[in-house]
């Protein structure tokens, strides 16, 4: 949990946004209700409308049998259906019908032809597809009272069998139903533009700030929504024949598949669960499966959906059980993506335009954590750099080496030059690198040769670095070898006059290993010892601030002496 | 005079030790330059010093616990360290004198001025005195000691609460340490003038100092005259 944040802040702000999300699905949903939809069950509601479906809908193929349900297959169908007209209320506004459909047909109303959308036929070849939006005025010699009856002749040679869902014939009034398709447009272009915005902005979070395949992976499956959102409003722009519509609809298909995927890859990668391959995978086996195996497109789709979002439901139940953070929002954008499955037509954008909206304050909240993380980096490795720089100013070293400088003076003012040069190039070397989280290898070398020409002036034994296989291209923090060596003239007794360090460099495939031993004898060391301690926190906290938790060090006596070794890890 | 030098540095211990023979003549001093603390406890075991110059990490609490075990020995402790904030402390604990490095002759020589007594006044003094008592070092804090008296080369320290220690150091060489509420009031004593409540005459010219917890010790006829000055002032203020 973030820190000054607490818990209950965050259920209320989880809470408050759910209240006004379930309010805006509401008012939405039960905006596009009330006329008469003559196929759909919305028939139904109709009973406060002036048109009242009353008779079972029945389909007759020409030439054969009497079918239930709407024409999947292609042929040419009858169509008819009785509705019951009340009193018109509002005399001098014209009724209408319209038409959403796969196919050709004429419109029939009482037996009076009132509307054709291309050209019906019989046969494949003569048939000429209709738009696949059309809208027909009821002449107002025949909008009376009482029972009507709606026949249609339909023809659907190109339909591939995917019009099932798509179709539907409304009656009300003309006027109410030019600004209804008004509203729709209005409300899929805000759709379109809240998924095109959150595409741009989390892209150029990944481009310029945070390379992270998260925000690449909510940039694309907001792409992915826009895309199904263009798709789908394309037809209130333009109206197209029904056979770029087929095209359209297996596109969307597509598209609402990927979008499933998008989704599990992004709460894999939001919620970091082991074993994301193969979670992945097993959710793309099922859904190519079904691609594969089964003929209806649209039960494609809902399997496919219902796998992707099962699946993720487990993973963000999974960060949920480990109280990750933002595991809470997630299940609700999920939980909220369930509108989906709603039949209203709309109701697919509204339930991943949740989701959206609870990942952006996820995200945001996220963000947040991220920047705080950031500042405290940044206050770390300033910490450090003034512990570099302290160590090097404290009492003991410089204090003892002015004092060496003086007694130098008096004995012998050759070496006292000598003194003063290793010293400024020593501190030369610290003020250039001390800022720096990482620092060429050649530099750290420089700097350790320089403290053990100052040591061997002062302490009058023959301190040497003796270096193998280093890689010069290599990078690593500033001042941990200095440390280190540091260390071992405190801690080791020379021999003969004489202390030998060597540094040696190893690279295998998955790890970097460098191990620096200090010669002459060890002696025993105290665990805790205040300055080997602070000496070997330090570089603790530098290794931990370039390479994460992707570091080991550890140490021991051994036959040469003091040995210390640190392994990088790729 | 034998004076231990301990100092890890090759250079500034010998010119410490070039400096000390500088300033106290060759022929009147016996100067030993060890490099570790751990050889200086050996050799202080078999030879009895007067001197001690140790350098020390102050750095961290190791550093005091050898001065602490330092200070309780019959010598006194001049302490040479880096560490020049820590000089207080270490002055609370019954240094000699601390000298700060790095230093000039200058300094070493008014050091070692105030080791032959010649100028005692000093702007630390010690809070504690530090004693070996079975077996282990404690510190007794200078306001509860009552008063000190001398047995050769030693000094037993009676507190207050009627405690005794037993304290390496003799007289002479305590009183260059301990503040100045302490005053010597006989070849035998120093006394804690802050404890003290008035001056009893006997019969004979002899003359007592009565503690507030009406503890007695006796006062040098030659001391007498300034010891009273000293409490009659003390209670005037």
């Amino acid at each position: 949990m973030i820190k000054g944040n607490p818990l209950w802040k965050s259920y209320l702000s989880v809470g408050v946004i759910s209240l006004l999300l379930s309010g805006i699905a509401y008012v939405i949903l039960s905006t596009f209700e009330g006329e008469v939809d003559i196929f759909g069950e919305q028939a139904a509601w109709g009973s406060n409308y002036r048109y009242q479906a009353t008779g079972t809908k029945e389909y007759e193929k020409i030439g054969t049998d009497w079918k239930q349900g709407i024409p999947g297959d292609p042929g040419m169908y009858w169509f008819r259906c009785d509705v019951h007209l009340g009193p018109n209320l509002e005399a001098s506004a014209p009724s209408g019908l319209f038409a959403q459909m796969g196919g050709a047909f004429e419109l029939y109303w009482d037996g009076v032809l009132i509307g054709k959308n291309g050209q019906v036929s019989d046969v494949a070849a003569a048939e000429v597809p209709g738009n696949i939006h059309s809208l027909f005025f009821i002449p107002s010699a025949l909008d009376e009272e009482g029972s009507h009856t709606v026949t249609l002749l339909i023809s659907n040679f190109m339909a591939e069998g995917l019009w099932e869902d798509e179709v539907a014939i409304v009656a009300g009034s003309y006027l109410k139903w030019s600004k209804t398709l008004l509203i729709i447009t209005t409300f899929l272009n805000m759709l379109s533009g809240i998924f095109l915005v959150t595409a741009i902005y989390y892209f150029f979070i990944y481009f310029i700030s945070y390379r992270e395949s998260t925000y690449l992976l909510f940039g694309l499956l907001c792409v992915s929504l826009f895309s199904l959102t263009v798709f789908e409003f394309v037809k209130y722009f333009y109206n197209y024949s029904y056979l770029w519509g087929t095209l359209i609809i297996k596109i969307k298909a597509v598209n609402v598949t990927v979008i499933g995927g998008l989704l599990l890859l992004y709460i894999l990668f939001r919620f970091k669960v082991p074993n994301k391959g193969w979670v992945f995978a097993i959710g793309l086996g099922l859904v190519l499966g079904y691609w594969v195996g089964m003929d209806e497109l649209s039960e494609m789709v809902v399997y496919s959906l219902v796998t992707w979002l099962v699946l993720s439901l487990g993973v963000v139940g999974y960060g949920m059980y480990h109280r990750m953070a933002g595991s809470m929002e997630s299940t609700l954008g999920l939980l909220a993506c369930g509108l989906v499955f709603h039949p209203h037509e709309h109701s697919i954008y509204l339930g991943f335009g949740f989701f959206v909206i609870y990942h952006l304050y996820s995200m945001s909240r996220q963000l947040k954590r991220r920047n705080r993380e950031h500042r405290e980096s940044q206050l770390k490795s300033s910490r450090l750099e003034v512990e570099l720089l302290k160590r090097n100013i404290q009492p003991h070293f410089l204090m003892n080496t002015l004092t060496t400088l003086m007694a130098m003076i008096v004995e012998s003012p050759k070496l006292a030059v000598t003194m003063i040069q290793a010293l400024a190039e020593e501190f030369h070397v610290l003020s250039e690198i001390s800022g720096k989280e990482l620092i060429p290898i050649r530099q750290e070398i420089t700097l350790c040769e320089s403290l053990l020409k100052v040591m061997s002036l002062r302490k009058e034994v023959e301190y040497t670095l003796n270096t193998q296989s280093i890689d010069f291209t290599e990078k690593v923090p500033p001042a941990i070898f200095h440390t280190l060596i540091e260390n071992g003239i405190v801690h080791n007794e020379p021999i003969s006059g004489k202390l030998d360090f060597y540094l040696s460099f190893e690279k295998k495939a998955s790890l970097k290993k460098y191990t620096l031993i200090a010669g002459g004898t060890p002696e025993p060391r105290v665990n805790g010892s205040t300055e080997e301690g602070t000496g070997l926190r330090y570089i603790k906290a530098r290794l931990e601030e370039s390479y994460a938790q992707h570091w080991q060090l550890s140490n021991g006596e051994e036959a040469l002496g003091w040995k210390t070794e640190i392994t990088l890890y790729h | 005079m034998k004076i231990l030098i301990v100092e890890d540095e090759p250079r500034i211990r010998r010119f410490i030790e070039n400096q000390v023979k500088e300033l106290l003549g060759e022929q009147q001093v016996q100067v030993v330059a060890l490099e570790k603390l751990l050889q200086a406890q050996e050799y202080i075991h078999s030879h009895p010093i007067d001197l001690l110059l140790l350098d020390l990490n102050l750095n961290g609490q190791d550093g005091f616990d050898l001065l602490k075990e330092m200070v309780a020995g019959s010598f006194h402790t001049i302490v040479i360290s880096a560490y020049k904030d820590r000089a207080i402390e270490a002055f609370e604990y019954g240094v000699l004198d601390f000298i700060a490095k790095p230093f000039t002759q200058d300094r070493l020589a008014k050091a070692l001025d105030r080791f032959s007594g010649q100028k005692s006044q000093q702007d630390y003094r010690a809070k504690y005195l530090s004693v070996k008592a079975y077996g282990r070092l404690q510190m007794l804090p200078m306001e509860e000691v009552l008063y000190i008296q001398g047995a050769n080369n030693y000094s037993e320290v009676y507190l207050e609460n009627k405690r005794k220690f037993l304290h390496d150091k003799s007289l002479e060489n305590l009183l260059l340490i301990l503040p100045g509420n302490f005053e010597r009031v006989h070849k035998s004593y120093i006394v804690n003038m802050n404890k003290a409540a008035e001056i009893q005459t006997k019969p004979g010219s002899r003359y007592f100092l009565v503690f507030q917890n009406k503890e007695v010790v006796p006062i040098g006829r030659t001391r007498f005259k300034e010891i009273k000055q000293k409490l009659l002032s003390d209670k005037g203020t």
